[in-house]
């Protein structure tokens, strides 16, 4: 039987280009099984880029024929050196794009299919390029995910509560916590165990599968904001690919990467579409219906939903004062979003209440119901002068007065939400969250605020929010309420984000869209050609280039880097830890360690902890940090021990556990930097939130620049000739101002001398008589000073255990810290003069594994004090 | 991961999602393009995990293979239960 295929279908198929680009976007994919060079590679790319523009030139299509070309080389480009960051990636990205291109190019597909498809795959694949380079979950919060996701695919069930942690509060009510991300893993995992994978495998990959779905939902929700634009397409394209290529974005919108908020921000920009596509056809089913499944569904994913509904708020205020003053109306806006919010609010308290309490508890919180509010009362004030014919009467005007100050005063707990999140919160932060990077702000001034957000969001930002003002004009003087959405909705994630790095995610999307607003300007015809659009074409295109693999050439934004959006050496190194907890300690055991592993230890070894990364009890967590970074008794800091052994040994996990032992106490390398933070915690006060202490260890590491590691022929003190080599480690930053440490070998003899911050030069006895700092490391001096001399010209490749020594201020040589983790050389640093402390081996605790050189090191914890210490 | 099992995960999620997406998309919206109905079964394909949700919440079922797959067929029956026992006339699947 011949296949049929119309006539014009056939003759796009005769096209020697789309055979062309096709083999181009096949080769990536196959040349690894032939063994051949990339530099050939290269040659025959640009071959086939000199091919297809001499069939471009023949067909007469050479101006359509442009972009793939363009990708053609890039290609090419990419093969010729691989060595450039990104650029062995980069080819499968753009062999993917290259295949809606080409479809387009060929005429088989219109512009906009063959634009979806391109992108489509082009994010999805840059998206999920993590999980080519890892098989592991990334970092901290994922594993949250991840350990509620595991619970439901081996028991089938929703979990209701988390016993593993925060044992003074008796662990933490789980029925209301949205756990939507969870369920998916799940859900999709069951469908992967019929080919061979699971839910691991869904974890990994659904972030990435989430952000190319999410630029094609940006492309159309931007197109039904436009609607009726000249550039709508245009518009719609420049917003997708700034999305697809912002490193804010990608931050969380990647593979390994299974939090909420890749999902939820997907189903926000769905709910969002399916609001603009019910304003644009008034369609109250599409609305009701639709958005109201999409809002109830999200709820249960993230809690963007407030975010949402404050920013419709802003808008919709924003454009009822617009219709006042221009007479238009603006009840459609607030009837379909209303209509979104009551069916999503009933649909989401389905699942994170019980029925019983579906209407008794219809309050959303503070800032939704405040939201609600000023929504409702702004679309009918506009509403109200809409009857009334827009003409402002003295006695109508203060009929609407009263009226709204009497709602003012009834409803003012909910409107003081708004100006509690926005402006109170945006800029308070407690002891615990001063300490964590992503709760301290963005910026510091309007300088260091914009340098950022080109390097974070790329130059297309600064664009989207000096358009702002220009986008409330424009949607004033055009009825546009597009502009006036995008504009509300950038201005406030904008202030946020200044205040607090934390919101740099759900910042990201909302400088995409608006720095597509000035798209409508650019040239479409040819007649444009002459004019003032030349302008805003010209700043399309670069910042595309911007965008592009090539941008970091000239500019500080490197889209590269989103490839790399991978676990961290933290991770890898606790991998041997997590599995020794999981295979070889009882199931009842409980660990304290610092909350950053709270979650590893919850989810790859299922074994208890005192304190996680939700930091949901700040009083649990200074208990830790004071254990670790504050007792300088053995005695005072085991009563912390005591307290909390007392919890796992009561009620109720005497009935449910039979008990739960604390048996091990967790130091890992980076609790050395971090220490700062936990004696911050340690010693703040968290009633008055007052600042507590910020001084920590310092890291001395070895310099190979500034060290002589060959023997060199020096003079010593009694004029003898000897050979002596130079180790210099470079000190971070402390309060003491000591800058480096220097270890002078001279045969069989050591002399140390610290270094100042000014350069001066002080023998280290005197250096600690003078300030009463010590040194430690976890590895002896001797093992590291060997190290660093065989191991100079690869030091990276060492553990850091054996290329740093760690300085301590006088405060920190008797903390736990310095106790467990450097106890074991304390006495060969002793011995060389480079400490003074009294102590040796502790009483309540043993060492009893060590993992990846030192790196993570485990206590056993002997609750009847069996070793008998000594101070 | 290798890039084939990268690929199969990828392509069992977005038939996963596009399926029910698709007749969930009929029941709400016609007279779209083929491209507009694409991104509608996007946007709306992630919901049979809500139902799922629910379902699982309140002790109705447990999450397995035939809950997963019912889950997300449920949308696809429901439309040809509405399109059989309404009968509807001019509604169009693509513009």
């Amino acid at each position: 039987m011949d296949l049929q295929i119309s006539k014009d279908l056939a003759k796009k198929l005769d096209n020697p280009l789309l055979v062309l680009y096709l083999v181009v976007a096949l080769v990536p994919f196959l040349y690894g099984l032939f063994d051949i060079s990339a530099f050939y590679l290269s040659i025959f790319n640009f071959l086939i880029a000199g091919c297809c523009c001499y069939f471009a030139w023949k067909r007469k299509v050479f101006q359509r024929n442009i972009l793939p070309i363009l990708f053609v080389v890039s290609m090419g480009i990419f093969y010729y050196d691989l060595s450039v960051v990104g650029f062995q990636f980069w080819i499968y990205v753009f062999s993917v794009g290259l295949i809606g291109i080409a479809l387009w190019e060929s005429k088989i597909v219109d512009m906009e299919v063959g634009f979806l498809i391109s992108i489509f795959l082009m994010s999805t694949v840059l998206h999920c390029i993590p999980a080519y380079i890892t098989d592991y979950i990334e970092e901290i919060d994922p594993h949250y995910h991840y350990k509620w996701a595991e619970m439901i695919d081996e028991t089938g069930t929703i979990p209701e509560y988390d016993w593993n942690t925060y044992p003074k509060t008796q662990g933490l009510d789980r029925s209301t916590m949205p756990f939507g991300t969870s369920v998916s893993i799940a859900f999709y995992g069951k469908l992967l165990n019929h080919f061979g994978m699971g839910f691991h495998q869904s974890a990994l990959l659904i972030s990435g599968l989430v952000a190319g779905l999410t630029v094609v939902v940006v492309y159309f929700l931007l197109k039904e904001l436009f609607r009726g634009s000249e550039n709508v397409k245009y518009i719609a394209m420049f917003g997708a690919v700034v999305l697809c290529f912002s490193v804010a974005w990608s931050m969380k919108a990647h593979a390994t990467d299974c939090e909420d908020d890749a999902i939820g921000m997907f189903l926000l920009l769905s709910t969002a579409l399916l609001y603009v596509l019910a304003i644009n056809r008034d369609n109250i089913m599409i609305s009701a219906v639709g958005g109201g499944l999409l809002f109830g569904w999200f709820s249960t994913v993230w809690d963007g939903q407030r975010m949402l509904t404050m920013v419709v708020a802003f808008f919709i205020v924003i454009y009822s004062i617009f219709g006042i003053l221009k007479k238009f109306r603006t009840f459609i806006y607030m009837k379909h979003y209303l209509l979104i919010f009551i069916v999503g609010n009933i649909l989401w308290r389905f699942v994170l209440k019980f029925p019983d309490q579906t209407f008794g508890v219809m309050m959303p919180q503070g800032i939704e119901i405040a939201s609600l509010i000023i929504m409702v009362c702004a679309a009918l004030v506009n509403e109200v002068y809409a009857r009334w014919g827009f003409t402002l009467k003295r006695s109508r005007f203060y009929i609407l007065l009263i009226s709204l100050l009497v709602m003012l005063f009834v409803f003012q707990d909910y409107l003081y939400s708004i100006y509690e999140v926005g402006f109170l919160d945006v800029g308070r932060t407690s002891v615990v969250f001063k300490t964590i990077a992503e709760q301290s702000p963005f910026a510091t001034d309007i300088s260091s605020y914009v340098t950022k957000l080109v390097l974070m969001f790329g130059p297309a930002s600064i664009i989207g929010l000096l358009s702002v003002p220009f986008m409330l004009y424009y949607g004033m003087v055009k009825r546009h309420y597009g502009s006036v959405l995008l504009a509300s909705w950038l201005a406030p994630m904008a202030w946020g984000l200044y205040h607090k790095t934390q919101y740099a995610f759900v910042a990201s999307v909302p400088f995409a869209l608006a720095s597509s607003w000035f798209v409508m300007f650019i040239i479409s015809k040819r007649s444009h050609l002459e004019s003032l659009r030349i302008i805003p074409t010209i700043v399309a295109v670069f910042i595309i280039l911007t965008y592009s693999p090539f941008g970091s050439f000239f500019t500080a934004y490197n889209s590269s880097s989103i490839f790399y959006n991978v676990v961290g050496y933290d991770r890898m190194a606790w991998e041997s830890a997590l599995q020794y907890f999981r295979n070889d300690v009882p199931e009842t055991t409980s660990v304290i360690t610092w909350w950053d592993y709270g979650h590893w230890l919850t989810s790859v070894s299922k074994r208890f902890v005192i304190v996680d990364n939700l930091q949901r009890d700040h009083w649990q967590i200074q208990d830790v940090a004071r254990f670790f970074m504050k007792e300088t008794d053995e005695e005072k800091a085991f009563d912390i021990i005591r307290e909390y052994q007392g919890y796992y040994s009561s009620e109720p996990y005497v009935s449910m556990f039979g008990g739960v032992n604390l048996d091990y106490v967790v130091i890992d390398w980076t609790m050395i930097p971090k220490s700062g933070a936990l004696r911050f915690i340690a010693t703040g006060n968290l009633t008055d939130q007052s600042d507590g202490e910020y001084v920590s260890y310092s890291m001395c590491s070895f310099s190979p620049q500034d060290s002589v590691i060959e023997d060199v022929m020096a003079v010593d003190d009694n004029g003898m000739f000897i050979q002596r080599k130079v180790l210099v480690f470079t000190c971070t930053y402390n309060t003491d101002g000591l800058g480096a440490v220097v270890v002078f070998v001279e045969g069989n003899n050591i002399r140390i001398d610290a270094v100042t911050m000014d350069g001066n030069r002080v023998p280290w006895d005197a250096w600690m008589a003078s300030n009463g700092g010590v040194l430690f490391g976890v590895k002896s001096p001797i093992e590291i000073f060997g190290a660093v001399i065989q191991y100079a010209d690869q030091i990276r490749r060492i553990p850091p255990t054996y290329t740093t020594l760690i300085y301590a201020p006088e405060g920190f040589k008797d903390l736990m810290m310095s106790r467990l983790y450097f106890g074991e050389t304390v006495s060969m640093y002793r011995d060389l003069g480079l400490n003074d402390v009294g102590w040796n081996e502790t009483k309540y605790f043993t060492k009893a594994k060590s993992f990846e050189e030192g790196f993570v090191v485990a206590w056993n914890i002997d609750h009847e004090g069996g070793v008998d210490g000594s101070d | 991961m290798d890039p084939i099992s990268i690929l199969v995960v990828l392509a069992v999620m977005l038939v996963a999602i596009v399926i029910p997406g698709f007749f969930i998309s009929l029941l709400i919206i016609d007279g779209v393009s083929p491209a507009e109905r694409f991104c509608l079964s996007l946007v709306l394909g992630t919901f049979p995990v809500y139902i799922s949700y629910l379902l699982i919440k309140h002790g109705l079922m447990t999450m397995n293979i035939t809950s997963v797959l019912m889950c997300m067929f449920l949308p696809v029956v429901v439309f040809v239960v509405t399109k059989m026992r309404f009968r509807i006339r001019g509604s169009k699947v693509f513009s």
